[in-house]
């Protein structure tokens, strides 16, 4: 036995450090501030100040994905560089060549046994999926949107649109003004250089809606959906800490007390009146909208189930799939933010659109918040305005609270969940606008 | 490659359509509410 044959190998065992030395050191600079903002968004989330469910587990994958970087084996390197089959092959006999086997080092990569992102060949695909823990979830419920349809499905058991139905136009109108970012931030994105399927991906950002978001960067810009998600997802955690600020600056405390008498009409509207809308809502914007149907079902589906009293069903879409899509979609975006998937020179400007965005549409649902208060002759609070935007029930929660704390009493909850609801049939509405019409205008 | 000033009149439009879509469903779900509370007040009497 040779010692220091044994000796020089040893630090072979610890790859995720020798990978940082081995690498460039813009690289390893990035794993180095990623693992730290992992920690970050943890602390954040245990704290309250982003949304915990979401970030907990996204900053501890962050910070694991980044620390976990290893040397991966040449059939591997092959697949996660998704070469042609023959490649493959061709490499997977060079592997197992000892003649070879300088040749094989050429594709020895860095990368991880999480998930593999970019592989799109099937037999790489096929490989990857026994190889990367996390491949299948991303592959079967991520990347074709179905971990956006079962957190839809949740969101609709938990909605009660009774508060839409009650007040239809004053809900929409202010989730109109809400989507302010979304329409803004698309001229704005290709101003700064980004393709008009990206430029209207990042600008979905404005619409809070994290399902949509996915959805409209699937269809139009593949290539960094990656980045556009887990810019959307950062940020859409921050609601909940950064509204409440936009609120208190943009908003007089005289104007925050406003009461808001409660609509009789609300309290009218039942089960089945509740029913028959998700049922014919589902129906009329599937039929205007086929590219989003896969959405648009999904929540009328949450919506159907619990105003039908299933609660067998109603248990497992609130608890099982709300929660459970949450996690997994947590924990993939978090793996996702590897430095070498992030390290994309679109990022900062995605970084900087996505809170452009969702700025605008925050200032957007205070303006129309006001443009209510002025038609009503001051009887509706402007703080709705912010429910509007649609990230749902959070941005309702931040209208009630931020009024709760300037006048302690005044209930709007009701009306703000109505334009809350509103809000993701406007994003739903604006996701199929950009999927349907952004590839016809600009093929 | 697009330019900023060819992308401000079809966000514009985008804007209006959504606006216009918007308030038919908000139309849609008004007229509902008032069709289904006319037949279940039927089926009460």
């Amino acid at each position: 036995m040779d010692l220091g044959n044994l000796l020089a190998a040893i630090p072979g065992m610890f790859q995720g450090v020798v990978t940082l030395f081995e690498g460039s050191p813009g690289m390893a600079f990035a794993r180095i501030f990623l693992i730290f903002l992992g920690f970050l968004l943890v602390y954040l989330g245990k704290k309250g100040t982003l949304e915990p469910l979401l970030m907990i587990p996204m900053g501890l994958a962050m910070s694991t994905v980044n620390a976990g970087v290893m040397f991966l084996d040449p059939m591997t390197s092959a697949a996660v560089l998704d070469l042609p089959n023959s490649a493959l092959v061709q490499q997977a006999h060079t592997s197992i060549a000892p003649a070879m086997a300088a040749a094989s080092d050429t594709l020895r990569i860095q990368g991880n046994l999480h998930v593999a992102p970019l592989v799109q060949q099937s037999e790489n695909l096929l490989y990857i999926l026994q190889v990367d823990w996390l491949q299948p979830i991303y592959t079967f419920t991520f990347s074709n949107g179905l971990i956006a349809c079962f957190v839809f499905m949740g969101i609709g058991s938990l909605l009660d649109v009774g508060y839409l139905i009650a007040r239809p136009f004053q809900s929409m109108i202010l989730a109109l003004f809400a989507e302010l970012g979304t329409v803004l931030v698309l001229p704005i994105g290709i101003a700064l250089g980004l393709t008009p399927g990206e430029a209207a991906s990042i600008a979905m950002v404005g619409g809070a809606d994290g399902p949509m978001v996915l959805f409209t960067s699937l269809m139009l810009a593949k290539e960094i959906f990656v980045p556009i998600c887990v810019v959307a997802y950062l940020y859409l955690g921050l609601t909940y800490g950064g509204y409440p600020y936009l609120v208190r600056f943009l908003i007089p405390k005289k104007l925050l007390a406003i009461p808001m008498r409660p609509n009789p009409a609300a309290k009218k509207i039942t089960s089945n009146q509740k029913l028959a809308f998700a049922v014919v809502g589902s129906a009329v914007l599937s039929l205007l909208f086929p590219v989003a149907a896969p959405l648009i079902f999904s929540l009328f589906l949450g919506v159907a189930i619990r105003e039908s009293g299933l609660e067998a069903f109603r248990n497992v879409v609130e608890n099982v799939f709300l929660y459970g899509a949450t996690l997994f979609l947590g924990l993939t975006l978090g793996i996702l933010c590897e430095a070498g998937t992030l390290l994309n020179p679109k990022v900062l400007l995605l970084l900087v659109l996505g809170i452009l965005a969702l700025l605008l549409s925050g200032i957007g649902g205070i303006l129309g918040g006001y443009f209510m208060y002025f038609v009503t002759g001051g009887k509706v609070n402007p703080a709705i305005g912010i429910a509007a935007v649609s990230c749902v029930p959070t941005n309702a929660k931040v209208a009630q609270k931020e009024v709760s704390k300037a006048a302690p009493g005044v209930i709007i909850l009701p009306e703000a969940l109505g334009a809350n609801i509103s809000g993701v049939i406007t994003s739903a509405i604006f996701a199929a606008i950009y999927v349907s019409l952004i590839p016809i205008l600009w093929p | 490659m697009v330019t900023w000033q060819q992308s401000v009149l079809p966000a514009l439009i985008f804007y209006v359509l959504a606006g216009v879509i918007a308030m038919a469903v908000a139309g849609m779900i008004a007229g509902l509410a008032k069709l289904l509370q006319k037949l279940e007040s039927k089926q009460g009497k």
